[in-house]
């Protein structure tokens, strides 16, 4: 279902404002814990005048505090590059990518990334000099852009009494299509000269190629000498002016439901005239996609079904 | 990819926790009765059970095992009462943590749950150096929080195992990188000088040595002990075994069968008569829980804080319930020639009809000779010619003590004689009196010093001879000489067989051996020195020879002042990175890059070499030259086939030579 | 500067400046362009030429063979031709009674494959397979390719109507992408006052023979490449595979065309190993049709892509 190609995460037409990294280190509650605790020992230690009492609550007390650097150690030179995510449709996960880098020279350790206290990664390690690629999903819910939200790289390692984290914000959102749905057959093909001719086999010139068999494709586009020479199920495509071609018009559907419905329809037919092998053209009323096939054209065809009714 | 159960503990890390929790509980094994050790164990296995085989735990989803574990909490909680009485206590404290311990163990499911119980573990190890702080008890505590912090690292690390060397490796370092901070910490925390709120009465165990009684079987009792009384240094000369006397308690009133100190006396020290060397030393005394610290006869100096009695014992205000070391000076040959007539009274009493046939002996002594001289060397003679014999096992001696053992058993240890002795005088019209404490010691050539155990108590008795004054007289040198010149090893030969003595003991004869122990003991007594001694007063004294005061403001003051210079260099040595990617060539270039860049050309991070020599030279036509041969240089020494030593020495001469 | 070291190179370095020079007479002002493409054919890599119809990508392609010596032949792509047409026939000969193998134009050391986005995408299959194989094979029979074998494929830029622009896929079979563009106002000037080229190419004399550029790609192979490069290249290679701004990062196949690219552009220059400078003078052509940016609303030209990457990467 989702699109075979990546496709560009939409970039808002301002500039983005630079990524902002704040880091820093506290204890967490495990670490007022052991202070709590440690603080117990060290009154019994002052009044039973313990020598090594005092040893281990002072060596304990180092430790406690050393963690803090390890943890602030475990984030130094971590950066984050970017993020990305492919365009996705509605009930499906957006899969965000998040490129870190570590410029330092000691290895970043046990770090996990978590976004709005909703979605946190494995634990994940980043070598000195290193780079990593973190992957974060979302549910897609809602048509429309995805914003990723502000994400905090964390990390409790060594002791897990205190957490480095450093926060990160940026201006990344994956696009989310309309889910597919809708019973309704494609538009017939408007074009009487087409219609004719998709029922007839084409001549060589118009041979677009051959591509794997889907369920749907018509017998007709079959190639049979492929399949003849063992070369399994293909079917042919066809380019140019000649082939099939449909006009996918917004208004045609003023009749079925609400209009995320007829979105919905819309997104169904898209994907339907693709697998076809159709040209097609898309007409939401204030944006027209003129007549095309392909992935480019499709992914342009979803987006503007995304966005639509969202202030450009 | 996302984890919604990062919370869960993994089987490794719990057997690692219960694993760190056994060790710690092993330590309060020596202590604690066995069925809270056996239990803590059962607990253990019980949640490794579960781990590995599925063993159900007892949550609410097993109702018999959940009722049962609650009825185990009460359990554990009444029988500790029944057992010690209440809860508060030291020891019970202990039992209950330690089963509290197990029980959490059972419950634990998540993270939190686990830091707690580690928690709890560096707790109850803290806990065990109450009843000990030898070095072996630290080495290995050492070992448990190694462990301990271990488990820690294994558990905060979720969704990625590392080796178990791994985790302790980096624990180990955790501790070596806190070192620093722990030392600053130890020397430098203002330690206050009297304990914060009372103790719990078990707070501080009956220790065993001298009391301020004496029965017989006292000492006895007391030289089936191993345990080291205290350690002497003398830092001049030393005496002979033989003149080595340590002064205890003075014990003039008895009964017929115990011996107990005179009235308390209020007055000053009594002058002594010194011949011969003085000697001075110091004395590491291990806590007796006792008023009175030990010195050689006869003390002359005593130290600070400290009084002579007026017989002639040391005495300190409080009770010595830590380790204390101090200096004094003696006289070995010296004698009391101050009493009054009060103290002579109070040294010829006898309890009345007691003993009336040494009563008549002594009386019949008198008679012959009528010096008190004669009746001591009387005495000595009696005991030297009769056939008495000197043994820690003493036949049972039925009725008067003294008369049954002067005229019936014969045998007997040095109580037994020091009373026999202390009762002819007083018959005899001389009056006398009972000093116990120790005699001997034994050397060790290694931390140049004498061990005095509890095993060298000893009971001699002082006689007032009129002219002289206090004279000591030891009753025990006339049956057994051996005692007093070469120790009590050699007058009781297979004593530490006798007494269930340790492998060590047995095999006093083997070479080598007896030396290492006394390595061992010397290097216990640096620690005890060193380590487990350090207190208020020594902090102090330590900051007085520096021309410091000690007052807890300035303590404090250079304790934080410490710590933040030792955390900022620990801060910046753990943040060092391996050295930066390259060699000394790629150094070289990168200093000939920073020499160029201070004249304004600086290199692009993704400029070549080349490319950087070209637009550089062409802005600064004077270095052209040897901007070209330094980039010649560097190109063929990083990316040519063969670059040599003497391609890089040549860049490297190059570069220093090289001003643009 | 040039380090040259061996005699050998040297002589490479003589003979390959008046290679480019004798190129550089016929084809005016290109002078980048012509080394990269002698570069490419040294490393054994096929060329891929994009541009407008004449602007001398037919003219640059048979001056190559000229020079080189090397059996040339020439076959313009239209939509209406067919793979046979290319490898060759096999023909049933009566008196002998088999078949018998007639080589198609495929069958030379340098061949011209112009506007082959023109042919259908079968066609152009048959072209990039024989490229990729060294060989052909027709009705079960493999028949070896010459040596060396060079295709010089030229494509015009794909928005023309009626083409077939190649799919990214073999794009990779391509080691290098380059651009003529417009001559500058100096050397158009020249071409106007200048002899048909045509005829001046016909003019050309062999330079060198096939047994030396045979030769010569054997030492291209063996210019040292060292460690610190290595590095260069696979942080090159990374940061376009991890950098958010790349769609999809270069292949292993990439950067392996990367290394013998830069190797040839180090022989070209006369060095016997490998700088930083070598791999980004290629860099553009190599990975130019390979790379392609996220951000596709500011489609930037394949130069542009290279630049990028070369800035964001720094020197280890």
């Amino acid at each position: 279902m989702a699109p075979a190609t990546v496709a560009g995460v939409r970039a808002r037409a301002a500039a983005p404002p630079p990524p902002r990294i704040a880091g820093r280190v506290l204890p967490n509650r495990y670490g007022w814990l052991m202070l709590l605790v440690l603080g117990v020992m060290l009154l019994g230690s002052i009044n039973y005048n313990n020598n090594l009492g005092y040893a281990l609550t002072f060596l304990l007390m180092g430790v406690w505090a050393m963690a803090h650097v390890h943890g602030y150690r475990n984030l130094r030179g971590i950066e984050v590059l970017g993020a990305r995510a492919a365009p996705v449709f509605v009930g499906e996960e957006a899969v965000f990518e998040v490129f870190l880098r570590n410029s330092g020279a000691l290895a970043g350790r046990a770090l996990a990334i978590s976004a709005a206290g909703m979605v946190t990664t494995d634990a994940f390690e980043v070598a000195a000099r290193g780079s990593h690629t973190a992957r974060l999903s979302f549910p897609a819910q809602r048509r429309g852009v995805l914003p990723l939200p502000p994400l905090t790289i964390a990390s409790a390692f060594p002791l897990a009494v205190c957490t480095a984290r450093i926060c990160w914000r940026g201006d990344v959102s994956v696009t989310v299509y309309p889910h597919p749905a809708g019973a309704l057959p494609l538009p017939a093909t408007d074009d009487p000269a087409a219609a004719v001719s998709g029922n007839t086999l084409s001549g060589d010139t118009d041979f677009a190629g051959l591509r794997a068999y889907r369920t749907g494709d018509s017998l007709r586009q079959i190639a049979w000498k492929a399949l003849a020479r063992e070369r399994g199920l293909h079917v042919k495509r066809f380019a140019g002016g000649d082939a099939k071609q449909v006009e996918l018009r917004l208004r045609d559907l003023q009749f079925i439901g609400d209009p995320e419905t007829q979105l919905s329809q819309l997104a169904r037919w898209v994907m339907d005239a693709e697998r076809a092998g159709t040209s097609y053209s898309l007409d939401l009323d204030r944006v027209l996609l003129p007549t095309g096939i392909g992935e480019a054209h499709r992914d342009l065809c979803l987006q503007a079904l995304a966005h639509y009714g969202s202030p450009s | 990819m996302t984890a919604t159960r990062r919370d869960e503990l993994t089987r490794p890390i719990v057997a690692w926790l219960a694993a760190s929790l056994l060790m710690v509980v092993l330590l309060h094994a020596r202590q604690q009765p066995l069925w809270v050790c056996g239990g803590f164990l059962a607990l253990v296995l019980w949640r490794i059970l579960h781990a590995w085989r599925g063993v159900p735990l007892p949550t609410r989803d097993h109702r018999m095992l959940w009722l049962l574990k609650h009825a185990l909490a009460i359990g554990i909680f009444w029988v500790v009462y029944r057992r010690y009485g209440g809860v508060i206590g030291r020891d019970a404290g202990i039992s209950l943590l330690v089963l509290l311990i197990g029980l959490k163990l059972l419950e634990m499911k998540s993270r939190r749950e686990f830091v707690l119980i580690a928690l709890l573990g560096f707790f109850l190890l803290v806990t065990a150096f109450f009843y000990s702080q030898s070095m072996p008890v630290a080495l290995y505590a050492l070992a448990c929080v190694t462990a301990l912090l271990g488990s820690l690292v294994a558990m905060a690390q979720p969704g990625r195992a590392r080796s178990v060397g791994a985790n302790l490796r980096l624990a180990g370092t955790l501790m070596l990188q806190a070192a620093p901070l722990m030392l600053i910490a130890f020397v430098l925390f203002p330690r206050p000088g009297s304990p914060l709120w009372s103790l719990p009465k078990d707070a501080r165990r009956a220790i065993s040595g001298l009391s301020e009684e004496m029965s017989p079987g006292e000492l006895t009792r007391l030289t089936m002990s191993d345990a080291v009384a205290f350690r002497v240094a003398f830092s001049t000369n030393r005496p002979s075994a033989a003149e080595m006397y340590w002064r205890g308690p003075v014990l003039v009133k008895t009964d017929g069968r115990t011996w107990t100190p005179g009235d308390p006396s209020d007055r000053s020290a009594p002058a002594i008569t010194a011949q011969g060397v003085r000697y001075s030393y110091s004395i590491t005394l291990e806590p007796t829980n006792r008023p009175w610290i030990y010195a050689l006869e006869h003390p002359s100096t005593v130290p600070r804080g400290t009084r002579l009695s007026r017989d002639l014992r040391v005495l300190s205000a409080r009770p010595i319930t830590d380790r204390i070391r101090y200096s004094a000076e003696s006289y070995t040959q010296a004698w009391v020639a101050e009493a009054d007539s009060e103290e002579l009274r109070a040294a010829l009493q006898l309890p009345p009809g007691a003993y009336p046939r040494t009563r008549a002996l002594a009386r019949q002594w008198r008679l012959e000779d009528r010096t008190d001289e004669g009746v001591v060397r009387r005495a000595l003679q009696y005991f030297r010619n009769e056939p008495f014999v000197y043994t820690l096992s003493p036949a049972q001696i039925y009725g008067d003590p003294v008369d049954g053992f002067l005229f019936g058993a014969r045998q007997g240890f040095c109580e037994h004689y020091a009373s026999a002795f202390a009762v002819l005088m007083r018959a005899a019209r001389v009056p006398a009196r009972i000093v116990t404490g120790y005699q001997g010691g034994e050397y060790n050539p290694v931390g140049d010093y004498y061990i005095v155990r509890q095993r060298d108590a000893h009971a001699w008795v002082e006689v007032w001879l009129g002219h002289r004054g206090w004279v000591r007289v030891d009753p025990t040198a006339a049956v057994a000489p051996a005692r007093v010149q070469r120790g009590i090893d050699q007058a009781l030969p297979g004593l530490g067989a006798t007494v269930g003595g340790t492998a060590a003991d047995l095999a006093v004869d083997l070479a080598g051996w007896r030396e290492l122990r006394y390595a061992y003991d010397a290097l216990n007594n640096r620690w005890n020195h060193w380590v487990i001694s350090y207190n208020a007063r020594r902090q102090s004294a330590m900051f007085d020879d520096l021309g410091l005061s000690a007052d807890w403001r300035a303590l404090s003051l250079l304790l934080g002042a410490g710590l933040l210079l030792a955390g900022a260099l620990l801060v910046a040595w753990s943040l060092r990175g391996r050295r930066a990617h390259g060699d000394a060539i790629a150094r070289a270039y990168r200093r000939f890059c920073a020499k160029l860049a201070r004249r304004g050309h600086p290199r692009a991070p993704y400029e070549g070499p080349m490319d950087y020599a070209r637009r550089v030279s062409a802005s600064l036509p004077a270095a052209a030259a040897d901007i070209t041969r330094i980039t010649g240089l560097y190109a063929r020494a990083r990316y040519g086939q063969t670059s040599s030593a003497a391609d890089a020495q040549a860049l490297r001469s190059a570069v220093r030579r090289f001003a643009p | 500067m040039t380090i040259l070291s061996s005699p050998n190179l040297l002589n490479d370095k003589t003979i390959l400046d008046t290679v480019i020079a004798t190129t550089g007479e016929v084809v005016v002002g290109k002078q980048h362009e012509i080394k990269l493409a002698f570069t490419c054919l040294l490393a054994r890599g096929h060329l891929l030429i994009e541009d407008l119809p004449g602007v001398g990508k037919t003219t640059l392609a048979h001056v190559l063979a000229r020079v080189l010596g090397l059996s040339f032949q020439r076959v313009q792509f239209t939509s209406d031709l067919l793979p046979a047409d290319i490898l060759g026939v096999s023909v049933y000969e009566k008196e002998t009674g088999r078949f018998s193998f007639h080589p198609g134009p495929i069958f030379a050391q340098l061949v011209l494959a112009d506007e082959v986005n023109r042919a259908t995408p079968r066609t152009q299959s048959a072209l990039l397979e024989a490229m990729e194989e060294h060989q052909v094979t027709v009705e079960g029979r493999t028949h070896t390719l010459p040596v060396p074998f060079f295709v010089v494929a030229t494509q015009n830029p794909s928005h023309q109507i009626g083409t077939f622009p190649l799919p990214e896929s073999q794009l990779d079979r391509f080691l290098m992408r380059i651009e003529l563009g417009y001559p500058d106002v100096s050397a158009e000037r020249t071409l106007l006052k200048g002899r048909d080229r045509r005829e001046m190419v016909a003019e050309i004399e062999p330079i060198l023979q096939p047994k030396a550029l045979f030769e010569m790609q054997q030492r291209v192979s063996e210019i040292h490449v060292s460690d610190a490069l290595i590095d260069y290249l696979q942080e090159l290679l990374n940061h376009s595979r991890r950098a958010p701004g790349f769609l999809a990062g270069l292949s292993p196949r990439a950067g392996l065309s990367l290394r013998s690219a830069a190797q040839a552009w180090a022989l070209l220059a006369g060095r016997s190993h490998v700088m930083p400078e070598d791999v980004q003078a290629v860099l553009p052509a190599v990975v130019g049709h390979r790379l392609r940016v996220r951000d596709l609303a500011h489609a930037a030209a394949p130069e542009d892509i290279a630049a990028r990457l070369l800035r964001e990467v720094a020197i280890p």
